[in-house]
């Protein structure tokens, strides 16, 4: 029974007691002959195709630190977005993530985007800076004067902490209980102090609504989205009525708010759009390399970096605006040394500056 | 000291300080080749069967028959049970373990002058022999019988699992995937034991929030967690992973104590490592000389397991010395007593702080008893003999048990996890295996199309045929959901046996749905692959895979627009025999 192999996880680090299964063994079934079989040949054989000729994204979170995508963009579709685009219009096919935050209204705003360049067809990872995040994704035509035209875009996917939460109140449940409302507080805290009193258990205790279950637990909470905090079913922007350039907003945010997440979406509080008719964006991404000794394990904010098998490392992530420290740390094989490397990035605020006549000097 | 949880009951057993709940997990991924004499991949059933089910068996019926009292939680997953209960496979098991019988009489011959290996070769004829009694009187062959019978009597408490141990968090892409390996899974458990699951087995443990919404929908009560999903879990877990926590849902999470798992898991400092236990890599079927073994390994000469295996781990050295199983049985003992002390000493630590008695998850896979630790069944013997008999510290319990003892548990929502390597998605997307989830999604968001577009009931031999033919195409789904196959990819093993089997469903998919959707059936085929991929019998497809409005946007799975819409070219062929004519005259 080679499948099994043990792979528990223990808290405290241990890796796997991983047991070198059994030998492996050669294709005995090709050369077998199988029982008669009129209809159903065992050289039964099916080739997958490499694109389904369908469009769609998909992201998943694989650990606090990364996320996979997997896509599949009909050749169809990317033709009539290619004619939409316009003939002689270069444009390169991309997947830009988008790391969505709560913004000071409670809305979601984008904090952070990246764009990679991709196939038609196609899975990859992304790395991440920060654990907790909620992103969404987008492939579509990237233009050179930098316009984006979305073909499909992925349901919103929340990685997980790494770590434990900060929130220490206590909320007790008894799904038995009486009522609808099957949570309800004992302990005052300030964070459920906008939690209506009026409805109580018979302990006295405040009981919570699905409501007010839904805005304690959504990172993206708004009156008029209350379940961000769980992917939607995806939203394919349906081959033939593909976004428009200078499309309206994606709205994830409730009708009655401001801020709006989209291809017009801001971060970093700077505009990428003044107002003119030239579009014009700078995307930035850090490369971090380096080598230790081979079997030596690498840290770096609390993450393990994949090492190579002979002592070599590199990371690519986007680089947002502000300081990025990076102290990453070597642990031998033995586990009897240790050494850390401390620096940091820093990319200045971006300004946009417009100048006339096309003079590049200001 | 925690604050008092309202409305606490009295709990029922107030003589102890704590619980302990042993969870044993079995599983194996659906192998079944009738289309063969024999079929390598099918030994591993056989060989659990032989070294773990029977065994674990046999400590239950025996500790019942002494009337010791013990409460184990089980998950026997539907390809596990489907297996079981296979007349087929039952009849190639009987072949298989009298043939294991024919070579241990062997050995006794070839042994006689070797007093250190003969009695070894008795046990294994000892070994062999009764597990064929066992089996074909003692069980009548159905194993499953046994294990529910051990339920009803109270000694058990068997949850549900996932239909074909499918790896929820990344085929949470498509939660009508989600959501059909989830039903399929707790309707095969009640027409297998005859009523609803209280709780299910997550596999490996996969979990992200909102899952537990898609439980608490189906019934499900608790569900299992790794330490840092509950651990991390918002808001903090009061009682860290010694107390249950409610998800937002209602449905319960409990997560696993790394203390007694690392006692058990762990390859430095776990028990299974001791060196008068027995060396799992030392077989007679790659060792002894190949005229000799033939009869007993792969027909074409490919050396495997046999199950007889003469030397003791020893210690990290080649050199391996006899086994001596009245040393490896002691020390069995002793790691059962020591287990106990431990879980004792944790008990009362957790009691003093804690104002509710902890309870102490141990989940393990099912085969790690007997199979990898041939030890395993006689630990777990005395270490219940250890609980039951000499101190009243520990109960044995199960979640069940300690949820009607307090029902009233904190709220809190776990974080994203798994058991896996490194705790979360990363075995079931690497390099080796994450090209699988393209099409699974693909294959995920037509069926739920097509359950949707043919839900019509089926009258007359048209829809008939037709529902046949979606109803295997969930079946074909379902198996190569299985995350068996990227587990596989990604240890190395069998990787092209798994490759193909993926390969093989997923085709069968969409050829079956090419020919749904042109209205155009081959009925010969469709009846052989019927035959073939034998599980889930009275599945529904449109029950299971259509979307359900019940669930929030989030949950709820949505008709693919694309499949709406327009007819899928064929992205598959099948390289095989080409219909007859009376096949093609049977047009749907």
């Amino acid at each position: 029974m080679s499948r099994r192999i043990s792979r528990v996880n223990t808290a405290a680090g241990e890796g796997v007691p991983v047991s070198a299964v059994a030998r492996r063994h050669p294709h005995h079934w090709d050369e077998e002959e199988p029982l008669s079989d009129a209809i159903l040949s065992s050289r039964e054989e099916f080739h997958l195709a490499r694109s389904h000729e369908l469009t769609f994204l998909a992201l998943v979170a694989r650990d606090p630190f990364s996320l996979h995508a997997f896509w599949d963009i009909s050749a169809r579709d990317l033709r009539r977005l290619a004619k939409r685009a316009g003939k002689g219009e270069k444009s390169s096919l991309v997947l830009r993530v988008y790391e969505l935050t709560a913004g000071e209204s409670g809305a979601a705003s984008v904090r952070h985007t990246f764009d990679t360049e991709v196939e038609s067809v196609g899975n990859r990872n992304y790395n991440l800076w920060r654990d907790g995040g909620t992103y969404f994704g987008e492939v579509g035509l990237r233009s050179q004067n930098g316009s984006f035209l979305p073909l499909a875009r992925s349901p919103t996917v929340s990685t997980p902490r790494s770590g434990k939460s900060d929130r220490t109140e206590i909320i007790w449940m008894d799904p038995n209980g009486p009522g609808r409302a099957k949570a309800f507080a004992v302990v005052a805290s300030p964070a459920l102090a906008h939690v209506d009193g009026s409805n109580r258990h018979p302990t006295g205790a405040a009981l919570l609504s699905e409501e007010a279950i839904r805005a304690y637990y959504s990172r993206l909470y708004s009156p008029g989205n209350p379940e961000l905090l769980f992917s939607h079913e995806s939203r394919n922007v349906a081959p033939g009525t593909f976004a428009e350039w200078n499309s309206p907003p994606l709205s994830i945010s409730g009708p009655d708010t401001q801020e709006h997440v989209g291809t017009s979406a801001q971060w970093g509080g700077a505009s990428e759009r003044l107002s003119g008719d030239l579009r014009f964006r700078l995307q930035t991404e850090l490369i971090v390399h380096g080598r230790t000794d081979p079997g030596s394990r690498v840290w770096w904010g609390g993450r393990e970096v994949p090492v190579n098998e002979d002592g070599s490392f590199r990371l690519e992530l986007p680089l947002p605006e502000g300081t990025v420290p990076l102290e990453l740390t070597a642990v031998s094989r033995d586990e009897k040394q240790s050494r850390t490397i401390s620096t940091q990035v820093t990319r200045a605020p971006t300004d946009y500056l417009a100048h006339r006549g096309g003079s590049g000097n200001g | 000291m925690v604050k008092n949880a309202p409305q606490s009951k009295e709990p029922r057993s107030s003589a102890n300080k704590g619980f302990l709940c042993l969870f044993l997990h079995a599983h194996l991924p659906y192998v079944r080749h009738p289309e063969h004499e024999s079929f390598l991949e099918e030994n591993w059933l056989f060989e659990a069967i032989t070294e773990t089910y029977l065994p674990l068996l046999g400590v239950f019926q025996r500790l019942r028959d002494e009337a010791f009292s013990f409460r184990f939680t089980m998950s026997l997953t539907p390809p596990l049970v489907t297996m079981l209960r296979d007349p087929l496979l039952q009849e190639r098991y009987l072949r298989h373990i009298s043939r294991l019988l024919d070579l241990s009489e062997k050995e006794l011959e070839r042994t006689a002058s070797q007093p250190q290996f003969h009695r070894l070769a008795q046990m294994y004829h000892q070994i062999f022999s009764d597990a064929k009694r066992a089996f074909d009187k003692d069980y009548d062959r159905d194993l499953v019988a046994a294990f529910h019978l051990l339920q009803d009597a109270g000694y058990l408490e068997i949850v549900a699992s996932c239909a074909t141990h499918g790896y929820l968090p990344v085929l949470g892409t498509n939660p009508t995937s989600v959501r059909a390996q989830i039903k399929v899974g707790i309707d095969h458990y009640r027409s297998t034991f005859g009523r609803d699951p209280a709780g299910f087995w997550l596999p490996e443990c996969g979990y992200y929030p909102g899952l537990d919404e898609v439980l608490g929908r189906e019934g499900i009560r608790y569900f299992i967690l790794d330490s840092h999903g509950l651990l991390n879990a918002d808001p903090v877990p009061r009682y860290s992973v010694y107390a249950p926590v409610y998800c937002p849902s209602g449905v319960a999470a409990f997560g696993r104590d790394w203390e007694s798992s690392k006692q058990v898991w762990s390859s430095k400092e776990g028990y299974p490592g001791d060196p008068e236990y027995r060396e799992y890599y030392r077989d007679i079927g790659h060792e002894l000389d190949l005229d000799y073994i033939r009869p007993y390994i792969h027909p074409q000469g490919i050396r495997i397991n046999t199950g007889l295996k003469y030397w003791r781990i020893t210690g990290a050295t080649e050199n391996k010395e006899p086994y001596r199983p009245e040393n490896a049985r002691q020390r069995a003992s002793i790691h059962a007593g020591n287990f106990v002390h431990n879980r004792k000493k944790q008990v009362e630590h957790l009691a003093s702080q804690m104002d509710r008695k902890p309870v102490i998850v141990a989940p393990y896979d099912a085969e790690l008893f007997g199979h990898w630790w041939f030890e395993g069944p006689q630990w777990l013997e005395f270490l219940v003999r250890e609980i039951g008999a000499e101190q009243q510290t520990i109960t044995l319990a199960t979640p069940s048990d300690y949820l009607r003892d307090y029902p009233v548990n904190q709220m809190a929502l776990p974080s994203a996890s798994s058991w896996g390597d490194r705790g979360y998605s990363g075995y079931w997307l690497d390099p080796s295996n994450d090209w699988l989830y393209r099409h699974l999604h693909i294959a995920g968001a037509r069926m739920a199309s097509m359950a949707t577009r043919f839900s019509r009931p089926a009258r007359g031999r048209k829809t008939q045929l037709t529902r046949r033919a979606l109803n295997q195409a969930g079946r074909e789904l379902l198996l190569a959901q299985s995350s068996d196959w990227p587990f596989i990819m990604k240890s190395g093993t069998m990787v092209p046996y798994a490759t193909k089997r993926f390969k093989q469903h997923i085709g069968r998919f969409m050829r079956l749905g090419d020919e749904i959707e042109k209205g155009i059936i081959d009925e010969t085929w469709l009846e052989e692959v019927e035959k073939r991929d034998l599980i889930f019998a009275d599945l529904d497809c449109v029950s299971c895979f259509a979307p359900d409005d019940r669930l929030s946007s989030r949950a709820r799975g949505v008709r693919h627009p694309e499949y709406a819409r327009r007819r899928i070219t064929t992205s598959t062929r099948a390289v095989s025999r080409p219909p007859g004519r009376e096949a093609l005259k049977n047009r749907s």
